[in-house]
Formats: C-alpha cells, structure tokens, sequence
C-alpha cells in the first residue's frame, strides 16, 4: 500500500520508460550553473568555518560542525519546481541526501491530538508526519567525506 | 494537522511543521546529535526523540512549498517528539538503478511498527499542539534499513560494455 499522504501524480516520471526516473524539471539545466556557484560559496563558507549558514534552522546546526550534504537528485514536482525528496513508500529513495551510506528510517504516521489557539479554545485534531533519519557517512557539499546524524522531521 | 481527514493537500490543513529546505535543496533535513537517535538493525528497532527543535510553520504543505519558491518567510515555531520503529524482522534486499540506491530494509505496514508522541507550538501565533500519547498513533508506512546512494552505490556498479 503507497502512503495515502502523498498522491503519485507528484511524482516526477518518465512517461516511456517507467516510474520515477531521476530526471530534472524544465528548467534545471538552465539552474545548474547558479546552483553550482552556490555549492562553491558553500563549500567555501564551510572552509572558513561557516557550514551553519545554509540550513533553516541553525540553531542544531551551529556549532556542530556538520558540512552541507547534497539533495538525491530526483524528486517530485510541485507547480514547475523539483523538491529532492519522495514519500515514504515501496520501491522509492527514502534517503534525501546523496552519496550516502548508512542507516536509515522512515514512517509515514497518523495520530490525533489536542490544538489550542493563542485565545485558550482547544480544538481535536488530526495529524500526519513524515518522520525519518539517516546516519553514517555523506560526500559533502565540499566533496570531502563526513559522518553525521540527520532528521527529517 | 487536520482539522478533519488526513489528505496531503487536503483542504483541512491548518499546520505544517517542518525544518525547511537548506540553500543545497535538501528537503526538510536537519542534522541531529548522534546521542539522540538509536538504532539496532539487529532487532529491526530505532527511536529518534529530539525536545525544542527550532523548525517552521507553513499552515498547509502547499503553502510550505511555495513560500520557498517564492522566498516567503514562514512563522518561527519549536517541536519536541519521540519516535519508536519496532519491525518486523523480515527484511528484503533492494536494489535499484533507476534511482542509483541499494540496501537491506525492513518495511511494514502495520499499524503498530512504529509510534509517535509530538508537540509543537507556533511561536508567532501562540498555538500549540499536543499529541494523544503515542499508543495511539498508528504507521501506515515503515522503512528501517542499511542503504547507499549516489557516488557510493556507483562504486560496484556494473561498467558499460
């Protein structure tokens, strides 16, 4: 059974030949060399002892001395833009950092609970989490190899 | 969280909690303490539990997906959770080329493989959300395994004739 939260017609396919070919969208050949120029400033900025920079948010990040990793290359599409990541569910990537070896997991969950605005009224609720990590070892952003824990929350 | 069913673009979204994606495009990963997850393939189990990690909120998925195609900035917010994967200890080789990753990987969709307690309060608006404990929470799909992508997979890779 594919995890009801994410609908298919997201994921990014080749019509020819089979599901879920790790391709880019429209435009990201246009992209590549931008992107590049980033991953070069990174790896720079990382050099200099600032690898907290790129990531949202810095708080776990800073201090640890954890490099970027890179994206999986494919991914699903959302209103013309490739987001690096697939559900949860058989047969896909799970991982969405690239040139990684290491252990990995992933769920795909559903609960109830309890909400309450800032006026005090509580409210029953659903929820749904995509919850995951991996561990082991990475090529960073700066191509040299590294070990770290990642959440995907 | 819904305020009915549980529907990836489901109309009765009113949160989305998530960490963000970093300027490199990884999606929704931060990296956590190594003390804060723990992993036994052996036993096919794993918890990863992390309190007050600074993350965002875009009320729907949609909504988070284009605030970072439009550069938008989403309300500060904080999570807490605690998460247990306990498989079954049926495991199955995978490999694929298409994606370029292979591994060992215990799946299950079960509803009991895997539960979850979580809170999470959004810090510009004030609300919160608590989870019913994590007995109640159900898996609809589990992975736990060993895998490699990338470069790494490519390095046994059959070389074209």
């Amino acid at each position: 059974m594919r995890n009801s939260m994410w609908p298919r017609r997201l994921f990014r396919r080749e019509e020819r030949s089979g599901p879920y070919r790790p391709c880019g969208h429209t435009h990201f050949w246009d992209r590549a060399a931008s992107r590049r120029d980033v991953l070069k400033t990174i790896a720079g900025g990382a050099a200099l002892g600032l690898a907290a920079g790129p990531w949202k948010p810095a708080a776990l990040l800073a201090g640890s001395g954890t490099v970027a990793p890179k994206p999986i290359p494919a991914g699903i599409e959302f209103e013309g833009e490739l987001f690096h990541v697939f559900p949860p569910a058989p047969g896909v990537e799970i991982a969405t950092i690239a040139d990684f070896v290491g252990t990995i997991g992933a769920t795909a969950m559903q609960g109830t609970g309890v909400g309450v605005d800032h006026d005090g009224q509580s409210m029953a609720l659903n929820f749904g989490a995509d919850m995951r990590f991996m561990q082991g070892h990475y090529i960073g952003v700066d191509g040299k190899p590294h070990q770290a824990t990642f959440g995907f929350i | 969280m819904y305020t009915g069913s549980v529907e990836l673009f489901g109309e009765t979204q009113i949160h989305d909690f998530n960490p963000g994606i970093s300027e490199t495009e990884v999606f929704w990963t931060m990296p956590i303490p190594d003390r804060n997850l723990q992993v036994s393939l052996l036993q096919a189990t794993a918890r990863m539990q992390l309190e007050h990690v600074d993350v965002q909120d875009d009320l729907t998925l949609a909504d988070s997906l284009r605030n970072y195609i439009n550069g938008i900035t989403s309300d500060p917010a904080v999570v807490s959770f605690d998460v247990q994967w306990n498989m079954p200890k049926k495991g199955e080789r995978i490999r694929n080329e298409e994606l370029g990753y292979d591994g060992f990987f215990f799946t299950s969709e079960e509803p009991e493989s895997v539960h979850i307690a979580w809170s999470g309060i959004n810090q510009a608006t004030g609300f919160t959300f608590t989870s019913d404990p994590a007995e109640t929470s159900f898996n609809v799909f589990a992975v736990l395994g060993f895998e490699r992508n990338g470069v790494i997979f490519k390095l046994d890779a059959p070389k074209p004739e």
